[in-house]
């Protein structure tokens, strides 16, 4: 029986509850799973595959989420890594999209200015490809306000 | 986000069958992968 180990970074539930129902999937399907909640900073360990998600707030992943990836790259560039973000859609709101603009991508946004990068989303040789496909899906929030300064620098350290 | 909140409107907007269908299809490749190697 494989084992997956599913890591979300969550800030109001709506991620977690994502990962919650891949789980369940995974479960019926035959496959040994555990949920962590990168808040906890858990481990990697031993697992033959990884599925890591994060809401996105401002065009950026949680920062316990990236840390994760950080944290564990050496084993992710060795394991098949799906990842999934969780955040509004074109159009749900002005202020997304005006991010959205800017920031082209939220995963690369929160991936590509870090060493990460180069382990989980980018395949290194054919016999270790990694999954990159990300599922974006709106949740019962959305960052229609104005960004506050804190937000910005961050972003604005990102792109 | 407070403020946020008391302006967006409530509900689940999570698309529940994408996420199924991508879970799906996470469970194929790691069932496929176990059963080649």
């Amino acid at each position: 029986m494989p084992s997956v180990q599913i890591v979300y970074a969550s800030r109001h539930g709506g991620t977690a509850g994502i990962a919650d129902r891949i789980a369940e999937v995974l479960r019926t399907e035959g496959a040994d799973v555990a949920v962590a909640d990168a808040a906890d900073r858990p481990d990697a360990g031993d697992f033959d595959a990884y599925v890591i998600g994060s809401g996105v707030y401002i065009g950026s992943w949680l920062k316990e989420g990236t840390e994760f990836l950080e944290r564990n790259q050496a084993t992710l560039a060795t394991r098949p890594v799906w990842l999934f973000s969780s955040g509004p859609l074109p159009g749900s709101s002005k202020a997304a999209d005006a991010k959205a603009t800017e920031a082209k991508d939220p995963l690369a946004l929160a991936l590509v200015p870090r060493r990460v990068r180069g382990a989980a989303v980018t395949a290194r040789s054919p016999s270790s490809a990694r999954r990159s496909t990300r599922v974006t899906t709106t949740s019962s929030w959305a960052p229609s306000t104005r960004p506050t300064r804190r937000s910005r620098s961050r972003s604005g350290s990102s792109a | 986000m407070p403020a946020a909140k008391a302006i967006l409107p409530a509900g689940d907007f999570r698309e529940w069958d994408a996420i199924e269908a991508w879970a799906h299809e996470i469970a194929a490749e790691v069932m496929g992968k176990v059963a080649v190697g």
